[in-house]
């Protein structure tokens, strides 16, 4: 499996993971290149669909970690400028700020699940934990969350939603 | 993966789970909550991470205005000493001239003081 194919197959995910990291556009862009020169440039790990995709995502959280580790000084100035309505704006400041309020793991265990799909195992190949460590920490996150978002969980109850893929027990 | 909610999670994060524990959460209340309230989140973040912040990139101002203030302080600095540099050598004033300045014309002499032999010019107090 080539760094093209990697490239297409994730490329989507990494971005929007690290732009809910970073907060930047232009800083996610730029990372998701160095993501895959990386990728490109490693050899990649003998691993099924799913430990290639964990790896990549581990590149990803290490840059951005990286990134956000050597601006954090420059965190205040950070201005997140959309082209939307008012509420909408709000909405999206509210969750920045709620995700801003969880711990750092806790918030990567969440956006690797939301953001970009990952499987549980993935996460735990990414953030190198246990799948169990995984779900505890997801459930918490979630639990914050729900607690953080609860005007807006609320007002958005009675909107339809869709549920992603679902495995039975065999 | 007994709990209530871990099971509601599985389900909705796609991990397998045992249909019997499945239907015994979605009998609780407070998993059914659960179940809309994750998906509602998910929805949410989501749309957000899907309406892409625009023109988002703050460039690091303190480090680039600290050197663009450096490197115009050099700019200006330069140009002075070149500036003056340039008006130095095109028009050579003697009068101006510093003392020392090799190259300077000297003042011509108003007196005219020989020494002679055998006179003591030491000046003497009361003398």
């Amino acid at each position: 499996m080539d760094a093209e194919f990697l490239f297409a197959e994730h490329q989507q995910g990494v971005f929007r993971y690290l732009c809910r990291i970073v907060g930047r556009t232009e800083t996610a862009r730029d990372l998701t290149q160095e993501v895959f020169l990386r990728v490109s440039r490693s050899p990649a790990p003998e691993a099924d669909s799913a430990g290639r995709r964990a790896w990549v995502f581990k590149i990803a959280r290490n840059l951005a970690l990286n990134h956000l580790r050597d601006t954090r000084h420059e965190a205040a100035t950070v201005e997140l400028v959309e082209s939307a309505e008012p509420a909408v704006q709000e909405l999206g400041a509210a969750i920045r700020q709620a995700l801003a309020g969880l711990a750092e793991l806790d918030r990567d265990v969440f956006l690797l699940r939301e953001t970009a799909g990952l499987s549980y195992d993935e996460i735990a190949g990414a953030c190198e934990l246990t799948v169990e460590a995984v779900r505890a920490r997801l459930k918490r996150a979630r639990q914050e969350l729900r607690e953080a978002l609860a005007g807006p969980i609320e007002v958005h109850r009675n909107r339809p939603v869709r549920c992603g893929h679902v495995r039975l027990e065999d | 993966m007994s709990d209530v909610h871990d099971v509601i999670e599985a389900f909705i994060d796609g991990e397998r789970v045992d249909p019997a524990l499945l239907k015994q959460a979605l009998a609780d209340e407070a998993g059914r909550d659960l179940l809309i309230d994750v998906l509602v989140l998910r929805s949410l973040v989501a749309e957000q991470a899907a309406r892409r912040p625009v023109a988002t990139e703050a460039p690091p101002r303190s480090r680039v205005s600290r050197l663009r203030l450096v490197v115009a302080a050099a700019g200006i600095a330069g140009l002075g000493l070149f500036g003056g540099y340039l008006a130095g050598s095109h028009h050579p004033s003697p009068a101006a001239a510093p003392a020392g300045v090799s190259g300077a014309m000297a003042p011509a002499p108003t007196h005219i003081i020989r020494l002679e032999n055998g006179v003591d010019w030491n000046e003497k107090v009361g003398g």
